[in-house]
């Protein structure tokens, strides 16, 4: 069991210690105006380290900061405070 | 009194005019949304609590049979339904407010029902938007309607521009259709517009976010 535990917080350790671009498909960003909630909002997240929306490609870029999480379930609730809903979450560290 | 309502209108009449708000932004977002026109000027302040919901001070002077007719009216404005597509946003919004309407230095008891429906894309945009304002004895009713199209495609951070052309009906201020082509700008959480109706007489309208 110990050496279960050991394992496991050695499997998380080198994904803590990255910071991680997460690729956010958003529905309904239409408009760069409408769309400022977004930047805002995850602008203000002390594990964000940058925000960036595309409106070209309906994409919300974010780069978390490092031993930083954001959940996919938080990022949801985010973006729907914002207005808007997500479509599809991809993560690459 | 009088004179520093003149003078606060004046201010107002300096900035542009919201000819179309957004009543509701985003969780904790504030908008302030001034606004001009020859016979209508306007000033709501807004605080979103979520993202269907926000509260709001809407003051509004406008010019009725020659005499200044003010409403000061705390607001409740909600989302009623909003369809996120791909490509598009449809949203529809209802605003409920109840004040004061000061006319011909009388004040009353004032209210303010409205709705909004939009559609919006990245190259077209469309409104349609009806109002109705109610004090002791008088009854204003204004609809409006909106169709835009952006000229180009501009990024996040860019500056984008939209051509709109925009009717209103106001039965008990103006007889006609008032017809007005407009330029709308935005960059970033500034929005502004502005237009000179076929009659010669300027609108303008802004909305800031923060």
């Amino acid at each position: 069991m110990r050496k279960l535990i050991i394992a496991l917080i050695l499997a998380f350790i080198p994904t803590l210690a990255v910071a991680e671009e997460i690729r956010v498909s958003v529905n309904g960003m239409v408009c760069s105006f409408c769309a400022q909630g977004i930047k805002k909002t995850f602008g203000n997240l002390v594990e964000v380290e940058s925000v960036s929306p595309d409106l070209e490609n309906k994409l919300v870029v974010i780069v978390t900061k490092k031993d930083q999480l954001l959940t996919d379930a938080r990022i949801e609730e985010l973006i729907k405070d914002s207005g808007y809903e997500v479509k599809k979450i991809e993560r690459k560290s | 009194m009088r004179t520093r309502l003149k003078y606060c209108y004046f201010v107002l009449a300096l900035v542009p005019e919201i000819a179309i708000a957004h009543p509701v932004s985003f969780k904790d977002g504030y908008g302030v949304m001034p606004g001009y026109s020859k016979e209508r000027q306007e000033l709501e302040l807004n605080y979103s609590l979520t993202s269907s919901s926000a509260i709001a001070l809407n003051t509004i002077k406008l010019d009725y049979e020659d005499q200044d007719l003010v409403f000061v009216l705390p607001q409740f404005n909600y989302k009623i339904f909003r369809q996120n597509e791909e490509d598009s946003q449809t949203n529809l919004y209802g605003s409920l407010g109840i004040g004061a309407g000061r006319y011909r230095d009388e004040t009353e008891v004032a209210g303010l029902a409205a709705f909004q429906a939009d559609y919006e894309t990245r190259r077209i945009y469309t409104l349609l938007s009806a109002e109705h304002l109610q004090t002791e004895g008088i009854s204003l009713n204004r609809v409006r309607y909106r169709l835009g199209v952006a000229p180009y495609l501009a990024d996040f951070e860019g500056i984008h521009t939209w051509l709109i052309a925009q009717v209103e009906f106001t039965p008990e201020l103006e007889e006609e259709l008032s017809v007005t082509p407009m330029l709308r700008f935005f960059y970033k959480n500034y929005l502004l517009e502005f237009g000179v109706s076929l009659k010669g007489d300027p609108v303008a309208a802004g909305i800031f976010h923060f």
